[in-house]
């Protein structure tokens, strides 16, 4: 990891198209601006781990009667109790 | 062509129907190679997306209008254009299920659903602003 020291107002530059601006410094939080082109997407780092996380439980899925599924989800009305 | 899937053994597909991911699915940016698979007259709601490159990597997937008909995804314009998009009708949404112990659980992942063009099947997973919409969205709760 490259480790950088800012001040408030000062940037830095990744590549040629994106660049990060410390705003504001405020206690433990720090107001980050990002400039970048549409195609690369920023996020919270956590937001990206949970959506990872979420798409590996979703490979647990196996021997499931899909079919039998597909009908309960169609047919579901709010509040009935299942018996799967 | 003949692929190999988690489930089903051996299946034969029409190249035709190859979804590619330029960038994968969220934490599998590394598989750009999926078909979906199912029998749409059996069942239209939930489908596999299979994985070309790798026989485990199967998802079930399902369209949102099945159990959210108000979900509505805006997507960026810079997004329509990598997927070469030119209008609404071109897109189809789908979202990665994930069906628990507790089968009354099961979700669907609504924050990052999955957008299709279906004029050129390219692919990509998006991660919406929007806070309405939940990794898990629960499918069988206020439908």
């Amino acid at each position: 990891m490259l480790v950088l020291t800012r001040k408030k107002d000062q940037t830095i530059m990744i590549g040629d198209k994106v660049e990060i601006t410390v705003l504001d410094i405020k206690g433990e939080q720090v107001r980050i601006g990002i400039n970048a082109p549409p195609d690369v997407t920023i996020l919270r780092k956590e937001v990206y781990r949970e959506i990872e996380n979420e798409n590996r439980k979703a490979l647990e899925n196996s021997g499931h009667d899909l079919e039998n599924l597909a009908k309960i989800i169609k047919g579901y009305k709010i509040g009935q109790k299942i018996d799967i | 062509m003949e692929i190999s899937t988690r489930d089903f053994g051996t299946v034969s597909i029409d190249p035709k129907d190859i979804i590619t991911f330029d960038k994968g699915l969220i934490g599998f940016e590394d598989n750009h190679r999926f078909v979906l698979l199912g029998d749409p007259e059996a069942n239209e709601t939930l489908l596999w997306l299979q994985s070309l490159e790798e026989e485990k990597l199967a998802f079930v997937v399902i369209q949102p209008r099945f159990f959210n008909p108000e979900y509505k995804v805006t997507l960026q314009i810079d997004e329509v254009s990598e997927l070469s998009g030119e209008d609404e009708g071109d897109f189809l949404v789908y979202a990665i299920v994930v069906i628990p112990e507790e089968v009354q659980k099961m979700s669907a992942n609504l924050k990052a659903p999955l957008i299709i063009n279906v004029k050129n099947n390219k692919g990509k997973q998006i991660i919406l602003n929007d806070d309405r919409y939940e990794i898990k969205s629960l499918i069988l709760a206020e439908n």
